[in-house]
């Protein structure tokens, strides 16, 4: 489909790439906690490039992105983690984001708090909240994008919706608190 | 108890008004505060919502122009390489009688030294099943 006589067609996956590219943009703004994120698009893209051999047709196309794409999130946050870990001791003892109070009375407000939220989930549970919620995937597609069994698919949403809720809950109290 | 101004129902009515932009007052802050059930169908409503990333102008157009770096990995045709010279090997051997040796220095090996065995074999497997991967993705 998107070679011919084992050449790729350029022209083609420049149309795959329109396709699929606000897809891939929300996605990885949701998982990452920003709307920066055309350095990993592009990732997520040049990955799907290399990897067209192993690809199957138009059918799983989306199934495949969204593996790209988690990949390439967890790379981006084990290069994070690291980065982290290499910042002077006086840099770690800053105070956590999550420690502050929340007003949700303004939307960008309430959103940006998510976000934080979000980014405090383990790699899996970010995923599987994004797809399940942001992307409409099921639990059996979820199970086929992240390869993992159904009942662990659940147990990651439902932990992670106890813990978006624990933390937002946390923080509305505080800020009711200081008022 | 959760400042009653809000009740359920009025709470979760202006659920989408609040993510499509409307103010949420005073007492709607308070009642997702308080109210755990409410505070859920929010959040479910806000996980719902697309995250907000525009995609820039010549999005595409820049991630092509990458490609030609990006050329298909060579690493497939390594393997298919390496699998071809072993089978290659593997007829020689057999052709030779040399297999039914190694076969039975093999044997003699996993006899002797059982755990070493299991490791190398370990080792051998996970190399496959590790190149396998790599030419998936």
């Amino acid at each position: 489909m998107y070679r011919a006589g084992g050449l790729i067609v350029l022209q083609d996956f420049g149309e795959l790439i329109e396709r699929h590219q606000a897809m891939v943009f929300r996605t990885l703004a949701r998982m990452t906690g920003s709307s920066d994120v055309e350095d990993l698009a592009q990732e997520v893209f040049l990955r799907l490039f290399r990897g067209l051999r192993g690809f199957r047709g138009e059918a799983r196309t989306s199934t495949f992105l969204y593996r790209i794409i988690i990949n390439v999130v967890n790379d981006e946050w084990r290069r994070r983690q690291q980065e982290r870990s290499l910042l002077p001791l006086d840099a770690g003892a800053l105070p956590s984001r999550m420690a502050g109070p929340l007003e949700i009375a303004e939307r960008r407000q309430f959103l940006s708090a998510l976000a934080e939220a979000i980014e405090e989930l383990s790699p899996a549970e970010r995923a599987v909240v994004t797809l399940y919620f942001q992307e409409e995937r099921t639990y059996e597609e979820i199970a086929a994008i992240t390869e993992a069994p159904l009942g662990t698919v659940k147990t990651h949403l439902h932990r992670a919706r106890q813990k978006l809720k624990a933390t937002m809950q946390q923080r509305m109290r505080l800020c009711r608190i200081e008022r | 108890m959760p400042d009653r101004t809000l009740d359920c129902a009025e709470f979760r009515a202006r659920i989408d008004g609040f993510l499509a932009g409307a103010e949420a007052g005073a007492a709607f802050e308070a009642h997702a505060a308080e109210c755990g059930q409410c505070l859920e169908r929010l959040l479910d409503a806000a996980l719902a919502h697309p995250a907000e990333a525009p995609v820039p102008a010549g999005f595409a157009a820049r991630t092509l122009a990458r490609l030609p770096a990006a050329a298909p990995s060579v690493l497939p045709y390594a393997i298919a390489a390496a699998c071809l010279l072993f089978a290659l090997l593997a007829a020689w051997a057999l052709h030779t009688g040399l297999l039914f040796d190694a076969g039975r220095w093999l044997a003699g090996i996993v006899a002797r030294r059982p755990v070493l065995a299991a490791i190398a074999a370990f080792e051998i497997g996970g190399s496959f099943v590790w190149a396998w991967r790599a030419a998936r993705t």
